[in-house]
């Protein structure tokens, strides 16, 4: 499983990949914001994607847009990361077709919650 | 090393990275602050803006960091609704959140020499909730959406589809949830993962297709199966200072005494470490080559070839060295912009203090310094800043009155000369007049009513540099501490680097800095005093002449030289440094003459020995420091010698004459 974290504070995505790796998910590679993303999903392949919301250049939510566009890597799993716990924003996720978000500052077990459910909700966890 | 606040090795890393993060974060945000006072309309800004809080707010909350996060979500409450057009920017709302943005600079900086994060804001976040609300605030301007907000409430898309009624549906639709900011309740909660749900079902249908389009060609890895055992979760731990567990909190009360600086950590550029690799492994290339040669010159003595191949060995290796030198040297340096940062939120603040309009002009931010003096010339440009709003910028009425513009200059600049950096802080202000100066100076007793009469206005500006003359420093917000302008000038001596002055009476000051470039490594003139040798930095060096004895006379028992038309006071080396059996007579010595500022001496010297790039080692503990001695190098036949300390020689001699330092 390979991990793709998006995220313009160097130290959320530290926090973000030290959860991972205790979950034992060593693959991973991080992006600083959403053009960064594509640039990685254009060259590598990755089975899920990890992102913060509020970024420079190119946002989470203007990141799920564009994954969710192109055919070949909408299908991939999305959740968003973020502080932002207002209502409209979650429209907005839901609307980009975001597969869940979990909210700033979260337990390394909310994390691993959120990442199971969207799994298990697109039929993956049965793999 | 000091005590690290985490006990876990991880954190305390993450922790090291959220301090450089936060600092970077903070420095963009008082550039932004003071941009967005020029440009209130500029939406970009104010996403910035919220950005760099946001992201404070975010990782603070993570390392938990409470108060840092909750003083943070108020200016990201208030900068919502600047970016959302329901507030608009105001100098009130600026100074709010520089006040914020300090808090959270003094927090991140108790943290950091781990201490503890406390303190009482409710008094700034009942301003920010003030300017956030205008009711309570009347005189706020401020641009209601309450066009967006009607609308809203009218066009139901209920209608629409109340066909096929839906948890998504419901939540894209449901007009309380969507328009509220409260946290959500359970059923909302439930709601909105129902939502989700439905996007989820709907992502598996579409990409069903897609699979079945793209056939197999890419290959998807198998995930590893997430079960839903519990995870054991790694809280960041605290090292107890005290003994019991006080609190949930994951910062302890740390015991202020027990608590020391994080090591430090800086950030290189990755080209910069790239090359010193590429450098290190020529390095280990001349190397391996050394000791080829050295085994086949031991089978074979007389071989020119071999005797040849060692000395281009030697020279590449000598290449290659000083290239690692200046590499190495170069990851220390940082653009003076980093200096230069804090710069317009000082201006900004003093102008207000002071009741005047100040323009402030930043040139040549990316000239690179050293990373130890930048640090230590903050708080002389921070006087010197303080010095050119206060006493050199006029009051607006002044200046229009006078014929010049409503607001003054300031311009700070700076550039690479040779081997040294070159600051200047210059005004467009009064300027200084230099029979005042010396007035107050002969008024205070610090010169005699002669020397005044002889000084000249160069020398005259310098008066402010001496101690005790500037007294009428106000101890400000501002400075912080209460230092004048002869401190200004122990801290630039201290860095090997001088201070000038240079003003117009009515048209403006200029402060002169020259720096080198760094600390640790010179440029030494070698001098011998008897048997010894000694190293002479030679920035300081401004000639060097033969004596010739119609030159040398005395003056009250001080020893002076005559060099064209000026006097010059003598330092014989020997005995400064107490070299035993000094010579008496001067015959065939030399005089370097050494300056700072406008200070010169004339030192004498046995013999030149040429010039070389010195290392400077400090004495190490054991010597301690010695008068006159800056420290030892050691030169290329392995010798060690002392490298003088110019500044305190100067030091000396002057004390010792009727010219006062
Ligand atoms: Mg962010």
């Amino acid at each position: 499983m390979k991990f793709l974290v998006v995220d313009d504070s160097p130290t959320m995505r530290r926090i973000v990949i030290n959860a991972l790796a205790s979950f034992g998910f060593k693959e991973v590679s991080e992006a600083a914001d959403g053009q960064e993303a594509l640039a990685k999903l254009a060259s590598e392949n990755f089975d899920f994607i990890i992102t913060d919301w509020n970024m420079p250049n190119m946002s989470g939510l203007e990141l799920t847009l564009a994954i969710r566009e192109d055919p070949s890597m909408k299908h991939l799993p999305i959740l968003m990361v973020t502080t932002r716990g207002l209502k409209q924003d979650i429209v907005e996720a839901l609307k980009a077709k975001v597969n869940n978000y979990v909210v700033k500052p979260f337990t390394p077990q909310v994390l691993r919650e959120k990442m199971d459910a969207v799994l298990k909700s697109i039929g993956k966890s049965g793999l | 090393m000091g005590a690290p606040l985490f006990n876990d090795p991880e954190m305390q890393e993450i922790f090291e990275g959220y301090l450089i993060e936060t600092r970077e974060l903070l420095d963009n945000l008082s550039q932004d602050l003071m941009i967005i006072e020029k440009q209130p309309d500029d939406l970009e800004l104010i996403n910035g803006i919220f950005r760099n809080f946001h992201t404070i707010k975010g990782t603070s909350s993570f390392m938990g960091f409470s108060v840092i996060a909750g003083i943070t979500h108020h200016a990201e409450d208030i900068l919502n609704k600047l970016r959302r057009n329901e507030l608009k920017i105001n100098l009130p709302i600026i100074d709010c959140l520089l006040q914020v943005h300090d808090i959270i600079e003094g927090s991140v900086e108790s943290l950091r020499t781990g201490e503890i994060e406390s303190g009482d804001f409710s008094e700034i976040i009942n301003k920010i909730e003030e300017l956030k609300n205008p009711g309570a605030a009347p005189d706020i301007e401020l641009l209601v959406n309450e066009d967006t907000t009607g609308n809203k409430k009218d066009s139901s898309k209920k209608s629409k589809k109340d066909t096929q009624k839906s948890a998504l549906d419901d939540v894209l639709t449901n007009q309380e949830l969507v328009s509220g900011q409260d946290d959500f309740s359970e059923e909302e909660l439930a709601l909105i993962q129902a939502a989700f749900e439905e996007v989820n079902q709907q992502f598996v249908q579409d990409n069903a297709q897609v699979a079945f389009i793209q056939d197999s060609g890419q290959q998807v890895s198998q995930p590893e199966k997430l079960s839903s055992e519990p995870v054991i979760e790694k809280k960041p731990e605290i090292k107890q200072v005290e003994h019991s567990k006080t609190t949930n909190a994951p910062i302890a009360k740390a015991g202020a005494a027990a608590a020391k600086p994080a090591s430090e950590t800086i950030r290189i550029d990755v080209n910069r470490v790239e090359t010193l690799m590429d450098l290190s492994g020529e390095l280990v290339l001349g190397r391996n080559r050394l000791a080829q040669i050295t085994d086949l010159i031991q089978l074979e003595p007389d071989n020119k070839d071999r005797i040849r191949e060692l000395s281009e060995t030697t020279a590449q290796i000598d290449f290659v060295t000083s290239e690692i030198q200046s590499a190495v040297m170069r990851m220390r340096m940082v653009p003076i912009g980093k200096l230069y940062q804090k710069a317009p939120r000082i201006v900004r603040d003093l102008a207000k203090e002071f009741n005047k309009k100040i323009n402030l002009v930043v040139k040549g931010e990316e000239t690179e310094i050293d990373r130890g003096i930048i640090e230590e010339l903050n708080d002389p440009l921070v006087h010197m800043i303080r010095n050119s709003c206060d006493h050199g910028v006029e009051s607006p009425e002044e200046r229009v009155k006078i014929g010049k513009p409503e607001i003054g200059t300031i311009t700070l600049d700076a550039d690479q000369e040779g081997n040294n950096i070159v600051l200047r802080i210059s005004d467009d202000g009064r300027g200084m007049d230099p029979e005042k100066l010396k007035a107050k100076a002969v008024e205070k007793g610090i010169i005699t009513q002669e020397q005044a009469s002889t000084m000249t206005s160069r020398e005259a500006f310098q008066l402010i540099f001496l101690p005790g003359f500037s007294t009428a420093v106000k101890v400000s917000s501002v400075s912080g501490r209460g230092v004048g302008m002869d401190v200004v000038r122990t801290n630039i001596q201290n860095l090997k680097g001088m201070i000038e002055i240079d003003s117009t009476l009515g048209t403006g000051s200029i402060f002169i800095i020259k720096l080198p470039l760094t600390l640790a490594i010179i440029q030494g003139l070698l001098v011998r005093v008897k048997n010894e040798t000694y190293a002479l930095p030679l920035s300081s060096v401004l000639e060097v002449v033969a004596i010739d004895d119609e030159s040398i006379y005395s003056i009250n028992q001080q020893e002076v030289i005559r060099i064209r038309k000026e006097v010059l006071p003598l330092l014989r080396l020997d005995l400064a440094l107490k070299v035993k059996d000094p010579k008496t007579d001067l015959k065939d010595r030399n005089v370097v003459v050494v300056g700072l500022g406008t200070h010169k001496i004339g030192i004498v010297v046995d013999d030149l020995l040429g010039q070389q790039e010195i290392v400077i080692k400090s004495l190490g503990e054991y010597l301690g420091s010695i008068s006159g001695i800056a420290g030892s190098t050691i030169l290329g036949d392995g010798r060690v010698i002392m490298i003088i300390d110019v500044t305190q020689l100067i030091q000396l001699v002057f004390s010792k004459t009727i010219f006062k330092m």
